[in-house]
Formats: structure tokens, sequence, C-alpha cells
């Protein structure tokens, strides 16, 4: 006991001088642990239980929930239906959104209004906006979308009464949402690139194209790489516009994870089930991200 | 050092110490007169139901004080539910809520509620044999647990037919008893005025009425799904068949706002969307009992009334006084005339408001009260939630997707088979 008492001392004393630098990290660590740490260790002692929120103790039943999900038809079709939402919308709003913010780089006074239009969907929270667009979406011929297609005799539509429908509106909807956050961040991204680089390349006598090709995509790869990892994880964890727009209807058809997750737990109540679809669901997304780490990494050139 | 200017003087601190004192005999005073026991109800009755219920509370809060009940709308039924989960398990549920029976079913398997007939069997402030035999034997049965009455009902209703008049009789034919007379009815409907004569949503509460009529039950005596056999496929195939030559048609949204519209003739739905159908319709219209199948039934919803047990003792007993006087035979019929939902017991059917509201208009109003003799109830098991969807699942893809309905049903029972393994 002797013999420990000056090295905790000795501890003590390199630690306390860093005293006042884990008091500024504290505030930051609480609010992480009390809402995201111990959430999700939570989560995952309530996977492994049976419960419905209000008996008074979970059961403990293993990996029995684990198991049911692995035979439960709702959880593929869920699964399915997320990668289809997730393939309709990252690859579309990665494209649109690069194209537009090429367009905001070289464009003039104007780019700032357009910023703050592009940039509007996704300041404006997810349940408002699909209020919005399911009034968009109305199914009778007064439904502004059949109005405008009406205008060229087509439809009119039952958006998101139609089994074959409802996805690609609810993706639509998906898109429109996430290209404002895509263009501010390539929009970051081209200012980021040297002038040099592109002067250089055009007195080498570079076709637009070319500078485009060759100069600008490659050198825009992290910024591409970042927005792919973000677009991937949001469009997993859509929830907001189904649960307004169409409650995973019709015919499961919108059905996605997250809402699955919403409806085992807030609708039936089986909480130990929802907690292991969200334990499941934060499995999925860490492997996505690592799957496209280990492909893409290699392949990013960073500047500097 | 004292910044405090008035304890600084003798007669600033002696008019402090005065209003203490004042306020400290004050609060003594409101104590021993005995202030009312304050009790929260929640329930989900918006627009002109939960004004009604807004009134009511208001009169039975100015008729004593002993009770003063908080009445607060929570939302849909859907949100109610949540925020009862959430409050129940917080330890701070309301002393009183609306509640369906598998809602129910939930709270007693969690110890959550005191049943109710700790009070209605209370030999001071309970019910008298007399009393509780006035209410409808099937409306206890169904608010019994093993034996226990748990809960009394409160806002419920039933199943109807409601009709447009006019295109009946352009039709030439009455209004429906049966089944079979439906079936031509909305046929001759269809052919004479060109106008479909019948709307339905292709879910498990359309389904229900047909299968119910034709003998169905939900559930077999040992509790396993029942309603994949000859009623469920016949229900099935009813439907489907009057879709399919056109003379009906599916439709996802309000049944009674269509029906206002006069683009159908008929629809079979809640008797509490009277009120709606009062307001909107604009020719001669009726509501009469679901046609009879096999036999007469009507499919009851609607919530009961249920106390929580983590209210104290004192808040409970004024909780069982304001169920008692809500449910007593005058407030029950003016809460029954007001909304559209159904009367609780019988003495409430013979009172002067009620006859004077049947009286006025009885092919429109008196189709829930000739029900309440032909009453079926959905079964009260955790499970029955999941099961709803995946009924309503099965009569979609039939009437939607074309699928075979023995296939839709028996895939829904086999599912169902699993929920309630599920919520065990």
């Amino acid at each position: 006991m002797q013999a420990r008492a000056p090295l905790s001392r000795t501890r003590l004393r390199r630690v306390l001088p860093h005293i006042e630098g884990y008091l500024y990290v504290l505030p930051a660590f609480l609010i992480l642990g009390v809402f995201h740490l111990w959430p999700s260790v939570y989560t995952f002692f309530l996977s492994l239980h049976n419960w419905n929120f209000i008996r008074r103790n979970p059961t403990f039943i293993g990996f029995a929930n684990f198991q049911r999900l692995w035979s439960d038809e709702y959880f593929w079709i869920a699964l399915k239906n997320t990668a289809v939402y997730a393939l309709g919308v990252v690859p579309a709003s990665i494209v649109i959104g690069l194209c537009l913010a090429l367009l905001l780089s070289e464009g003039g006074r104007l780019s700032v209004l357009y910023r703050v239009l592009l940039f509007t969907p996704v300041v404006t929270a997810a349940s408002a906006a699909a209020v919005i667009w399911k009034w968009l979406y109305a199914p009778g011929a007064d439904g502004f979308f059949n109005i405008l297609l009406g205008l060229f005799g087509l439809g009119p539509y039952r958006w998101l009464q139609d089994p074959s429908l409802a996805m690609p509106s609810v993706i639509l909807l998906g898109i429109w949402k996430s290209i404002g956050y895509n263009v501010v961040i390539f929009y970051a991204g081209l200012r980021n690139i040297s002038r040099e680089y592109r002067e250089a390349a055009r007195i080498d006598g570079a076709s637009p194209w070319q500078e485009l090709v060759h100069i600008v995509l490659p050198l825009l790869a992290p910024t591409t790489y970042f927005v792919l990892i973000v677009s991937t994880i949001s469009s997993f964890q859509v929830f907001s516009q189904v649960y307004v727009m169409t409650g995973g209807g019709p015919l499961n058809r919108t059905l996605v994870l997250v809402y699955y997750l919403y409806d085992r737990a807030f609708a039936s109540f089986r909480i130990g089930y929802a907690a292991a679809i969200a334990f499941v669901l934060f499995v999925i997304i860490m492997a996505l991200t690592l799957a496209q780490r280990a492909v893409l990494q290699h392949r990013i050139h960073y500047d500097r | 050092m004292s910044q405090i200017r008035w304890a600084r003087t003798a007669r600033g601190r002696a008019l402090v110490a005065g209003m203490l004192a004042a306020l400290v005999v004050g609060m003594w005073t409101l104590a021993a007169s005995a202030a009312p026991v304050k009790i929260t109800f929640w329930h989900a009755l918006g627009g002109e139901h939960g004004e009604i219920i807004a009134d009511l509370v208001a009169e039975f809060n100015a008729s004593q004080d002993e009770v003063l009940v908080d009445a607060q709308y929570q939302g849909n039924y859907g949100t109610l539910m949540q925020k009862l989960m959430a409050a129940v398990a917080a330890g701070d549920p309301p002393t009183l809520t609306g509640s369906y029976n598998n809602w129910t079913s939930v709270f007693i398997d969690a110890d959550a509620i005191t049943p109710m007939a700790r009070f209605v069997n209370d030999a001071q402030v309970g019910l008298s044999d007399d009393e509780l035999a006035d209410f409808f034997p099937a409306f206890l049965e169904a608010n019994t647990w093993d034996g226990v009455l748990y809960s009394l009902p409160f806002n419920k209703s039933v199943q109807v037919l409601y009709y447009n008049k006019d295109l009946l009789d352009q039709a030439g034919v009455g209004v429906p008893r049966t089944m079979d007379e439906l079936a031509h009815a909305v046929r001759e409907v269809k052919a004479k005025t060109g106008v479909p004569g019948l709307a339905l949503r292709p879910d498990i509460d359309t389904f229900a009425a047909y299968f119910r009529a034709f003998g169905g039950e939900w559930l077999d005596a040992s509790g396993n799904p029942a309603f994949d056999g000859e009623a469920g496929v016949r229900a099935i195939r009813f439907i489907q068949e009057l879709v399919a030559d056109g003379s009906a048609y599916t439709f996802d949204g309000w049944l009674d706002e269509e029906f206002n519209k006069g683009n159908m003739a008929m629809f079979i739905h809640s008797n509490s969307t009277i009120p709606w159908v009062r307001a909107g319709a604009t020719f001669a219209w009726g509501t009469a009992p679901v046609p009879a199948g096999d036999r007469p039934a009507s499919t009851v919803a609607g919530q009961d009334l249920v106390i929580f047990a983590t209210a104290s003792e004192e808040e409970q007993l004024a909780a069982w006084k304001f169920v008692k006087w809500l449910l007593s035979p005058e407030i029950n019929a003016r809460f029954s005339v007001g909304t559209g939902y159904l009367p609780v017991r019988r003495s409430a059917l013979e009172t002067p408001v009620m006859r004077a509201y049947i009286g006025q208009a009885p092919e429109q109003y008196a189709s829930g009260n000739e029900s309440l003799d032909r009453l079926v109830f959905d079964p009260s098991i955790p499970a029955w939630n999941d099961m709803r969807s995946f009924i309503s699942e099965a009569v979609e893809s039939v009437l939607l997707l074309g699928v075979d309905p023995q296939a839709a049903l028996s895939d829904a029972a086999r599912k169902s088979r699993q929920a309630i393994l599920d919520h065990m």
C-alpha cells in the first residue's frame, strides 16, 4: 500500500495540469454520454430482452429477437425498400448536387440567391416538407402534380396510393430534400481547388470537359467521398416522410427500416424487438461505411 | 452589508411577517374546507365529440365540489396509446382514460390499472345489482377479463349501413336487410342510376362487417386465429365480386365525404360518423343495421374507461364518482345523442332526450340502438393491433392485386399466429 501512494501522487501530478482541459471536454462528453453512448448501450441491452415498456421487468431472451428478425418477412421487405430508397436518392442527389454546384461556382451575382433557394429544403423540417409534398401529391385531378401533368394530358396519378408509384414519390421528395446539402458541400469543395491547377490545364490546351474530368473531379474526390457516406447514412435513416405521407403503405411498398422500428416500438410496443432492429441497422450502416471506405479510399487524391 | 431594504426597518419586518402569517392561515383554511380532489381524464374525442365531452365535464365539475375533472384531449387514438404507455412507464399516468379493450389487456398484464369491479361492487359508492344489470350484458362481458370487470364501456360505436335514399328510390330497391338484398341493391343502383352502389375501404373494418355477418369468429376456442376459414373466404369473395363487376369500388379516403358528394349509394362504417353525414349530405339519407348474412352481427368499436392503479385511493375514488355520473342513464343518453355513440345501458334508451332524438329522424338515428342486441366484439389481446394490419393487407392484396382470397387469408392467419407468440 505504501509503495502505491507515491505512484498515484505522481499520476495525480501528471493529470492535474490538464484538469482544465478535461473540464473543457466534460460538457460535450456528458451530452454525448447521456444522449448517444448510454442509449446505444441500453438499446443493445434491450435487444436481448422481451419488453413492452410497462411490464415490471424486461425478460432476458438472449438472441431470440435477432433470430426472429432473420425469419421476419417484414424486416426483409423493409431492408429491401430502404436499399431501393438509398439507391434512388444517393446517386441522383450527388449527380444533381454536383452539377448545380458547378453551375453555381461559375455563376455570377445571383449565386447567393440560388444557394439560399437550394439550401431551404435542407433546413426545412422533414415532417413539414412531407406535409406539403403530401398535398402536392394529392391523388385527385386537383392535386398539384396532377394539374401540372394534366396540362400535357397525363394522369391523374394516385402518387402515394398506387403501390408502384408510392416509393418513387417518396424518393423524389428525398432527392429534393438532400440536393441542397450536397450542393453546399460540393460548392465548398470546388472553392478549395486551387485556381492554379485549372489555369495550368487551360494553358496546356485542355477543353472545359477535359478540365472537369481530369482536374476538377479527381481533386473533388475527398468531398464526393464525404457526401457519399453522409448521404448513404442519412438515406438509411429515412423516416419522417414515410411517417407523414404513407405510413409504410400501400401494401408495405414504402415500409423502410426506421419506420418498421418505430412501428414495432410505438404501435406494437415490442421494445426489445425494435431495439434489435436498431442494432441491426447500426451494423448495416457501419458495414456500408466501412465497405465504401475500403473500396474508395485508395482512389482518392488528397491535395496537399 | 444587507441590500434588502425592507429587512432593515422594524415596520418592514412586521409587514412581511404579517403577510406570511396571512398566507399560512389562508392555506390552512383552504385545506380545511376540503378542496376538491383533482383528477385527469385523457381521451381522444376531437372536433364535435370533443366539445360535447368538454361540456359534460364542465357540468360535472359545477354540479359538486368534491371532484375536479381535468379532461385532456390527447390527439388521435394512436397518439393517446403512445402517451399512455410513456406515462405508465414513467409512473405518471392520468387518473382515468379511454382505452380500447386490447390496450386494457396490456395494462392488466402490467398491473397498471385498478379493476373497475372494486368500485362497482362497493357497498357505499358502487352500483346496485339492478343498476349493473341495466348495462348491456355484451358490453360488460367485453370489459371482463378472467371473471373480473376491469373497465366500463364509454364511447362505443357500431358499424351501420349508410344509404342514400334518393339513389335507392331511383333504383327501385328498399333498404337491404340481408347480404343477398345488399348485393342485389348495389347492382341495381349501378344499373339504374350509373352511380356505384357501394364504396368500401380495402381494410379489416370492411372485411369485419361481412366476415362477422357470415358467422366468422376471429379466434377459435383455444385462442388461435380462425379467420381464414369458410366465412372469411366467403366475405372477401362477396366484396371482390361486387368490385369486379364495377357496381362497388374501393376508396381509401373518408367515406362520409365521398358519400356526401353523392358518389355512391351506400357504405358500411361506424355510426359515430353520423354527425359528419348530417352536416354534409344534401339528399335524403338514412342508416340501418349491417345486413345479416348467416346471422345478424354488428361489430363494435370504441373505448372503455379504466382507472390507473398509480393514482392515490382518494383520486381513484374521485375518478369512479365521475365515471358513475358519466354513465348514469340521463348523462349517457345525452352523450349518445350528441356524439352518435351507443348508449351503454338499457334505461338510457327510455330517457326523454333519447326518445326525442330518435323520434326526430328514426331512419337516420335508430340503427345504432337497433344493433344493440347483435353486437360482436374484437378480440381483447395485445397482438390484435398487429393482426389488424395483417388482415388489412390480405384484403388489400385481394382487392387491389388480385391475390387468391384463401391464400391471402391463410397468409394473414400464419402471421397472426406468430404475432400472438411474439406478444406473449
